[in-house]
């Protein structure tokens, strides 16, 4: 499944469309690996599964999530600060009180520090995550994988049987060339 | 491709909103009767069923299930029964039932329509009919002909599973008795063979050795001893566990084909208690790495159990029995909380009606720990003891009390009565005595009898109480008025005894006034003739003074114009 994620990553890198898409699902993996998930987190649950609905890059979600995932932690002091700040806001009390005793709100810990802090971090960065993430994939396309086909290590990559069975996958799963044009 | 999953989405919500509005409670009904069916063996029906998921409430407006012995009566029926919780808290592992009600609990009613299920089908060997007495008898006596002890004692024992069970775990008993015999046998055998190493051992004179060759020889044979006497404790250690663990599995063993379930969630429960306890030998985890800080907001903090309204209650009020049976805010940590458990009860039964309420306070800082107030009213009374002062048989009648008693929690008591007699009946009252009389109408008036207690036992036992009673005062009162009357009635008596006794006298008083009257009369006459001279005589005196009040004047003015004539001589 992971395997089949990543080649799809591939393809759409490697295609002319969906910049957006996969730009879109490494901001929404971004946001995701800011939220605290641990604990039944509802918040993490509901942005996770909205994804589902929206036109974005799953795999690249997956990928970039799981990547974030590793450095998010160097930044919880960061949230920690941020969100208590919003959490301890005098004209949000009285919104803050009234989801803390909701049913099923709690559920989502916003009254954490660091999912309040993950969530406000997360919703700042997307926008900023969403244009630089597709412009690095425009880039790519543009300059870089032309670059990396023609280098020595890609070819003699290339010739690894796992790697030249991974691009045949590639391109059956619909694209690619196997010499990667 | 995401329109599609959004639509399937969208689908699938309609589908649960409309199952949740449309069959949701009709499903819950038809379950709900066929499970009652299918306990009772009769008809149940189930009406006005409201489940709603979100709020956690389940509703039902009545509930009847027919008896099967007779069908047209219903075993049991319920009215309107609601389990009310709060989700919230179910969510955060708190159960706070909001409203527990079950009203018009009635049973063995007549209905309409039978309560017997349609006929189960058919089997194809039907059950053999019940033989008859006689039946029975022939039945028997041919059984006796042919009656063969031994044979059904083998038969029945061949069908007995707990013999082979009992044989299997003697075997393994045996097989167990026999391996630890063994282990015993060897364990004794090691200890003779240490024993004889560490009596010669003993038996070394330290003293005696001269050489290093011999001190080393020595301490040779001690370190060679050294392992097998480690070996041997460890033989004795292996050899007792065997016997506990053998013995314990043993137990276990029986303990759960004896107690099944039973034994099995005991030493679940056990488990969770340890675990609860944080004990089970289990370092707490670490917390985890991005933990944060929770910032806390007002919220009601509820205890792990909390029941905040429960009711129940038989037949209606308007039937000639009901009972109704509160209670409100029982909670698992009192303190938490913050109220005592309060309750009700209340019974009415052909005319009579009783009503308890109090409440019931755990708490630490609370003053009182337990309150009762009681309110009975047409409860009758007969009292035959103690009334012979009085001359009076029996007093009978109906009676209302009200009643207080509150236990503090330092361990005093106080409360206080106040019972009114109504309708009281008096038999046996001796009407010719005054104070029997009196009492008689005391007791048969309006305002009835009223006693008034006030009590008071302290932490040490000591009991003190006030009583008033309306009686006395009412006895007095009436015994005031009653001697009044007869003062007033004795008093006309003797007016009129006295009036009786006087009218001769009177008359000839009458008489003699008469005369006095008719010679007053005549004397009338003649005083008026003398009032005539008098007036004559007092008009003459009148003119008589005016003139010699005339002439003194003229005479005076004459002497004056005399006296200026005079020439007198000079000084």
């Amino acid at each position: 499944m992971l395997i089949r994620w990543i080649l799809k990553l591939i393809r759409i890198l490697n295609s002319r469309r969906g910049a957006g898409e996969v730009a879109g699902g490494i901001a929404f993996g971004l946001l995701l690996a800011l939220i605290p998930a641990g604990g039944l987190n509802l918040l993490w649950l509901g942005i996770f599964l909205i994804t589902f609905f929206l036109k974005v890059n799953f795999a690249s979600e997956l990928l970039f999530l799981g990547l974030f995932k590793l450095i998010a932690p160097l930044s919880d002091p960061l949230l920690d600060w941020g969100g208590y700040r919003l959490l301890t806001l005098a004209g949000l009390q009285n919104l803050y009180t009234w989801l803390y005793n909701r049913p099923v709100v709690p559920f989502t810990r916003f009254y954490n520090t660091l999912v309040m802090g993950g969530l406000a971090l997360g919703i700042l960065l997307w926008t900023p995550a969403f244009f630089l993430f597709r412009s690095l994939v425009v880039l790519y396309r543009e300059k870089l994988k032309a670059k990396l086909e023609g280098s020595r290590l890609v070819k003699a990559l290339n010739k690894l049987p796992l790697v030249s069975a991974l691009i045949r996958a590639v391109s059956k799963a619909g694209g690619l060339s196997p010499e990667g044009s | 491709m995401r329109w599609a999953k959004l639509a399937i989405f969208a689908a699938l919500l309609a589908g649960i909103i409309l199952f949740n509005f449309l069959f949701k409670d009709r499903l819950l009904e038809r379950g709900l009767e066929s499970g009652l069916q299918a306990v009772f063996r009769a008809r149940a029906d189930v009406q006005g069923l409201r489940f709603e998921l979100l709020k956690a409430r389940v509703r039902l407006s009545h509930l009847e299930v027919a008896d099967k012995d007779e069908p047209f009566r219903n075993l049991f029926e319920l009215g309107r029964t609601e389990i009310d919780l709060d989700l919230a808290q179910l969510l955060r592992k708190k159960v706070v039932i909001e409203n527990a009600a079950c009203r018009d609990i009635r049973w063995d009613m007549p209905r309409k329509t039978s309560g017997a299920l349609p006929a189960a089908k058919k089997t194809a060997t039907p059950p053999a009919a019940p033989p008859s007495s006689t039946g029975v008898l022939q039945h028997t006596l041919a059984n006796l002909l042919t009656f063969d002890p031994a044979a059904i004692v083998e038969r029945e024992k061949a069908r007995l599973q707990s013999l082979e069970k009992a044989s299997a775990l003697n075997s393994r008993i045996t097989t167990s008795v026999e391996k630890a015999k063994a282990s015993l046998r060897s364990l004794e055998a090691s200890l003779a063979g240490a024993g004889e190493g560490v009596a010669a051992a003993q038996k070394t004179d330290f003293g005696g050795i001269k050489t290093l060759e011999a001190a080393q020889k020595e301490y040779q044979r001690l370190s060679e001893l050294s392992p097998l006497v480690k070996g041997l404790e460890k033989d004795t250690a292996a050899f007792t566990g065997e016997v506990k663990g053998e013995a314990g599995t043993l137990v276990s063993r029986y303990l759960q084909q004896k107690l099944g379930k039973l034994y099995r969630l005991a030493l679940m429960a056990r488990q969770a208690a340890l675990n609860l306890k944080g004990g089970g030998g289990q370092k707490s985890k670490p917390p985890l790495r991005r933990a944060g800080r929770e910032v806390g907001f007002p919220t009601t903090v509820y205890p792990r159990f909390l029941l905040k309204s429960f009711t129940l209650s038989l037949g209606s009020r308007q039937a000639q029995s009901f009972l109704e049976a509160s209670l409100r805010d029982l909670a698992s940590d009192p303190e938490l909380w913050g109220r005592p458990v309060s309750y009700r009860l209340e019974r009415l039964d052909q005319g009579r009606s009783i009503l308890a309420a109090g409440f019931l306070d755990a708490r630490g800082e609370a003053e009182d720990a337990f309150g009762l107030e009681l309110q009975a009213e047409g409860f009758p009374f007969q009292i035959k003891e103690g009334l012979e002062w009085a001359r009076i048989g029996s007093l009978s009648g109906s009676y209302a009390a009200k009643a207080d008693l509150t236990l503090s929690r330092a361990g005093e008591t106080r409360g206080s009565l106040l019972a009114t007699g109504r309708e009281i009946r008096v038999e046996g009252a001796g009407r010719e005595h005054l104070l029997s009389q009196v009492l008689l109408q005391t007791l048969q008036g309006a305002s009835g009898l009223a006693l008034e207690a006030d009590y008071r036992i302290s932490p040490e036992g000591n009991f003190s109480a006030r009583v008033r009673s309306s009686l006395d005062e009412e006895i007095s009162r009436r015994l005031a008025r009653k001697l009044g009357e007869l003062g007033r009635e004795y008093g006309q008596k003797l007016k009129e005894e006295l009036q009786r006794r006087l009218a001769p006298e009177l008359a000839r008083n009458a008489e003699l006034m008469a005369g006095l009257k008719g010679l007053g009369s005549l004397a009338t006459g003649k005083e008026g003739q003398a009032a005539g001279y008098r007036k004559a005589l007092d008009a003459k005196a009148r003119e008589y003074s005016a003139a010699v009040k005339r002439l003194s004047s003229g005479a005076g003015d004459k002497l004056k114009e005399a006296a200026g004539k005079l020439k007198l001589p000079g000084f």
